[in-house]
């Protein structure tokens, strides 16, 4: 047979929807998304080419902990704790007073500093926008790249008839 | 921006996180451990409002995410609400029943001490802490302490400590293993009440 | 009882340096890098991951190669290093009906919005041993791309396709969402053990010992006959909500595994027949352990089914008590540390125990002139 996705589909894992719909907050939502997927190396790069004049301090030193990853039973039912991620997350003050915070996967501290510097600037002034765009523009490529090789492994079964007639 | 004030007028936390919080966990250990032995803060920090300096070592070296703090009213300040959330990712609470950690000046009315958690027979760690924010903390005899910790007796006076403490106190030492632990933080000391302590005033 | 004992420093430091010396192997072969594990065993790192119950790929790797490939070594590894860090958030419930698929197959419906994804993948292969790999064989050709790249948001098998129906139970939520939920990490596990705490469980468990109580599921030891309904492996992001920025933030990606398996209930009096449903979710690709876990999840459910207990597998105590193999090894393995207290005590004891029988004999053969030796006891 034929499944077709019922037309009331609930997708229902959107159930905690997402509230914010401050565009300010949407949009510092999408360049920490950027930030926490780019390599320290980049991150380190692009700020000693063009921000390496910025005074800063450290509000929170880069710290490695965890965070408990949570799944929903059947997909969408009672939450559960699956297991722990590690992450890193960091705090620096520009000399104007802004703050930039960063969470990011992993145990890179340095990763996790130039994060929260870029989140400084950016809430700043903006004046991170064109590399926040590149990068953002390199990680979809590369997810459609990953997800056209994953389209080739798409196949169609067929039942065979079985018994005699 | 709204974005930006958020944290912008944050204090920082420790100095050195590692160090300093394993000073002033070493620190409290010590004080929970010889109960009425008064201690020396052995960092220093910057407080927020709300808060004294000793109070806020403890909780940044002690809260985390996984324990649930109480401010009494007069302590509940914005300014030590973000500092609590940022340095320690604490929850707050408002039902002083949820605490694990509760904070309170000696000013402030303390009938909420009753409420306070005390573990149950099979898990009695599950009990609730008392950080009562004092003026001064010295040895003079107001209180005989003896128990557990202590050689023989130990002196411990608390500048303008109610009655109501003492009886609360007497009820909550019946309840062993059971009972809410006690730590009395002046703006530069600490010293600890384990609820094992006896307490004789003088 | 346990007694302490004391020296052998010397013995146990040479030991460790022995260990050292057979870890690395002949040193005229090439150290492995702990970058070449993650990447070409990183099924291995997977594994560690989900068991050691800490997603970081760098760590599982290290842990691997420090525990000589002994993945329940380096899993140890992983528990005892997590104690160390402080936990700074949960995270926002994952949502997989966003995944980012590698791979996504149904076993009950051929045609699905989406399609049938099989992605890296070993079924089909041959099983045959390739020696080119051996032979330090090429590197593989590029994978083929399709024209365009598969779709965004694969609807979910079980609730957008079959509950369409109410074919399938819900998934029950709790009224109150921001009820508590159980952590086996952070709280004694009680029992009876509610599913929020058997799921985190069984993702953390071993694999082979859920491999194989699936596997007695389908043999008859539960009333439980399964289908996969729909399996998933792909990145997922994770979300989590700082206290200081009251907003959720994205923090990347993980991989994982899903699996859903449809079972059919019978119904009773009151409830139509319907299909229920048993859930398996795991860090990394990992669909054996996802597949099983699902059957699992399912049999333990049998009390809220109402269903005959008549496996181990639908034993939450029994599953819960033996899936961790940290706990498993840590306890069958402390047997061959020193008991020599322990076991002279039982030595006295059968000493004594067989002097007093010794005697009673004796003493039977002097009154009575023959031997009759009483049964054991």
């Amino acid at each position: 047979m034929t499944a077709h996705p019922a037309p009331n589909a609930r997708t229902n894992q959107n159930r905690n929807a997402d509230t914010p719909t401050d565009p300010q907050i949407a949009a510092r939502q999408k360049w920490m998304s950027v930030l926490a997927r780019t390599s320290r190396a980049r991150l380190e790069a692009q700020w000693s080419e063009n921000h390496s004049s910025e005074n800063w301090t450290h509000l929170r030193e880069p710290q490695i902990g965890m965070v408990m990853v949570r799944g929903r039973a059947g997909g969408a039912g009672q939450r559960f704790n699956l297991g722990e991620m590690t992450v890193t997350r960091c705090a620096v003050t520009l000399s104007d007073g802004t703050v930039g915070h960063s969470y990011v996967k992993g145990r890179d501290r340095i990763q996790a500093q130039y994060a929260a510097l870029f989140d400084a600037v950016m809430l700043r002034d903006g004046s991170a926008s064109n590399f926040i765009e590149t990068l953002a523009t390199e990680q979809a490529t590369a997810k459609r790249d990953h997800a056209r090789k994953v389209a080739a492994t798409k196949v169609d079964f067929f039942t065979l008839v079985r018994g005699d007639d | 921006m709204t974005l930006q004030s958020q944290t912008s007028d944050l204090l920082p936390g420790f100095d050195h996180a590692a160090f300093d919080s394993n000073a002033v966990f070493r620190a409290l250990l010590d004080a929970m451990s010889r109960p009425g032995r008064i201690y020396d803060l052995p960092v220093n920090v910057a407080a927020p409002d709300g808060l004294n300096e000793a109070a806020t070592a403890a909780l940044l070296a002690m809260a985390d995410m996984d324990t649930t703090v109480w401010l009494s009213p007069s302590c509940a300040t914005k300014s030590a609400g973000d500092h609590l959330k940022f340095h320690c990712g604490c929850p707050i609470s408002t039902d002083v029943k949820q605490a694990d950690f509760a904070v309170a000046r000696i000013y402030d009315d303390l009938s909420f001490i009753t409420d306070l958690a005390v573990g149950n027979a099979e898990y009695p760690d599950q009990s609730a802490t008392l950080i009562l924010m004092v003026d001064e903390i010295s040895d003079h005899p107001a209180m005989t302490l003896s128990g557990p910790g202590i050689k023989d007796t130990h002196s411990l006076a608390i500048k303008n400590l109610p009655e109501s403490f003492h009886a609360w106190r007497a009820e909550n030492h019946h309840l062993f293993p059971c009972g809410v632990d006690v730590i009395f933080a002046s703006p530069t000391q600490i010293a600890a009440l384990s609820r094992t302590t006896r307490i004789e005033v003088n | 009882m346990y007694v302490a004992v004391k020296g052998g420093e010397r013995a146990i430091n040479n030991a460790h340096k022995l260990l050292a010396e057979q870890r690395r192997g002949d040193k005229d072969i090439a150290e492995i890098e702990t970058d070449q594990i993650e990447q070409q065993l990183s099924l291995s790192v997977t594994r560690v991951m989900a068991e050691g119950s800490l997603y970081d790929r760098d760590l599982a790797a290290l842990a691997i190669k420090q525990g000589r490939g002994d993945l329940i070594e380096a899993i140890f590894l992983m528990r005892a290093y997590r104690t160390t860090l402080p936990r700074f958030a949960f995270s926002k419930p994952i949502k997989t009906a966003e995944m980012d698929v590698s791979r996504r197959i149904s076993a009950t419906f051929k045609d699905l919005p989406g399609g049938q994804i099989l992605g890296p993948t070993f079924d089909y292969t041959h099983r045959l041993l390739d020696f080119t790999l051996m032979a330090n064989g090429e590197a593989p050709s590029e994978a083929p791309s399709g024209e365009q790249p598969v779709d965004e948001n694969m609807p979910r098998v079980l609730d957008d396709i079959l509950n369409y129906e109410g074919l399938i139970q819900d998934e029950p939520v709790p009224v109150e969402e921001n009820a508590p939920v159980a952590d086996l990490t952070r709280e004694p596990v009680k029992f009876p053990a509610g599913r929020d705490l058997r799921l985190q469980n069984l993702s953390r468990g071993d694999e082979g010992f859920v491999l194989a109580l699936g596997y007695s599921t389908q043999r008859g030891y539960a009333n439980s006959h399964a289908f996969v309904g729909e399996i998933r492996y792909g990145t997922v992001s994770v979300e989590i909500e700082p206290e200081e920025l009251g907003f959720a933030i994205d923090i990347g990606d993980i991989e994982l595994t899903e699996c859903e398996t449809v079972n059919k209930f019978k119904g009773s009096k009151t409830k139509l027949p319907q299909f229920t449903r048993g859930y398996g979710l795991v860090f990394g690709q990992n669909e054996r352990k996802a597949i099983s876990m699902a059957l699992v999840d399912r049999a333990m459910r049998a009390n809220e089914m109402g269903e005959q207990i008549m496996g181990p597998a639908q034993d939450s105590e029994f599953v819960m008590e033996h899936s961790d193999n940290v706990q498993s090894t840590g306890f069958v393995e402390h047997i061959k540390l020193p008991h020599y207290v322990d076991f002279q005590g039982e030595l006295e004891l059968v000493r004594r125990m067989r002097a007093e029988v010794e005697e009673r004999l004796a003493k039977s053969e002097a009154e009575n002139g023959t031997s009759q030796p009483e049964a054991a006891e």
